[in-house]
């Protein structure tokens, strides 16, 4: 849990970076306009938190998801936003789809070499099999021959 | 397996969820909610950014400064609710001066309208108190009067650009 206050401010290397990446270049952004940015974007967040949780307790729901959270944004008159948010959205699970098949795919790739050294070994042990069957054919015949 | 960690977001997804779980009754949030917050986030950055440099005063020597966001919160109505965090800095001549006015304004008052006698005394306790703050502010204004001076031209600037459109 937060403890400290300045454990709700987000990290100012990386505000930065948005803010620069906003701005035509060569746009010098003072100090005290950063630092404000920064502490904008913690009350947006709180923001569209509250918002989003009144939508899902309409619902009677307990869990934020992804229809609160769109439907905050759109409250909040930053309409602008929801459809990048989609396209981030679709992109984001098409990225872990793409995780889970790559972790499937190994999983099913050691599996395949799992049951391949088992193939060897049963092999192995039919030739020794063999083996001592034909030792045995042969005790068999020494018997005979007596 | 090309990228280790998703760059679709740059925000830390931690400390989103942090200041989301710090709004009470949040009890809960799904992974796809924050992903989104967090998106949100981004992009409400570049746009508050990009909005108060657009309707800025510094366009001409290329920078952005804290009072073009102060004018953002108070003039587009979808950042007002940044007005609080983000307030009009005043000097504090400029305060005194709209004191002195409120003041000239109370007294005025007390002379027509014996009605509202009840609400004057009201008025006029505020305005005691709103005075003790004055004077602190103005040892304030003498120690930083220097730095002041060049910021003042800004202040009478603030109009400039602000109805175009979002």
């Amino acid at each position: 849990m937060a403890e400290r206050p300045e454990d709700l401010n987000l990290p100012n290397a990386v505000i930065t970076r948005i803010i620069k990446e906003a701005l035509p270049e060569g746009v010098n952004v003072s100090k005290e306009a950063r630092s404000a940015i920064s502490r904008a974007a913690s009350v947006f967040v709180l923001y569209a938190t509250s918002c989003a949780n009144n939508f899902a307790m309409k619902g009677k729901r307990k869990t934020l998801n992804v229809t609160d959270v769109m439907a905050a944004v759109e409250e909040m008159e930053f309409q602008r936003f929801l459809t990048p948010l989609k396209e981030a959205l679709e992109a984001y699970r098409r990225e872990q789809k793409g995780k889970k098949e790559a972790t499937e795919l190994k999983k099913k790739d050691n599996k395949d070499k799992k049951a391949e050294g088992d193939d060897q070994d049963r092999s192995r042990e039919e030739e020794d099999e063999e083996e001592k069957m034909e030792d045995d054919e042969v005790v068999e015949e020494e018997e005979v021959e007596n | 397996m090309a990228v280790p960690e998703s760059r679709l977001v740059s925000l830390p997804l931690a400390r989103i969820r942090l200041i989301m779980r710090s709004s009470p009754d949040v009890s809960s949030i799904n992974p796809d909610a924050l992903i989104i917050t967090a998106k949100a986030t981004e992009l409400f950055v570049k746009y508050l950014a990009s909005y108060s440099y657009k309707h800025g005063t510094g366009k001409e020597t290329n920078t952005l400064t804290y009072d073009d966001l102060s004018n953002t919160a108070e003039e587009s109505e979808t950042f007002q609710f940044l007005s609080d965090i983000l307030p009009k800095k005043i000097l504090a001549s400029d305060y005194l001066k709209m004191l002195e006015k409120e003041e000239e304004g109370v007294h005025d008052d007390d002379e027509d309208d014996d009605e509202e006698k009840e609400e004057d005394d009201d008025e006029e306790e505020e305005e005691e108190e709103e005075e003790e703050e004055a004077e602190e502010e103005e040892d304030d204004e003498e120690e930083s009067n220097d730095s002041d001076d060049g910021e003042d031209e800004d202040y009478k600037q603030d109009d400039d650009d602000d109805d175009d459109e979002l």
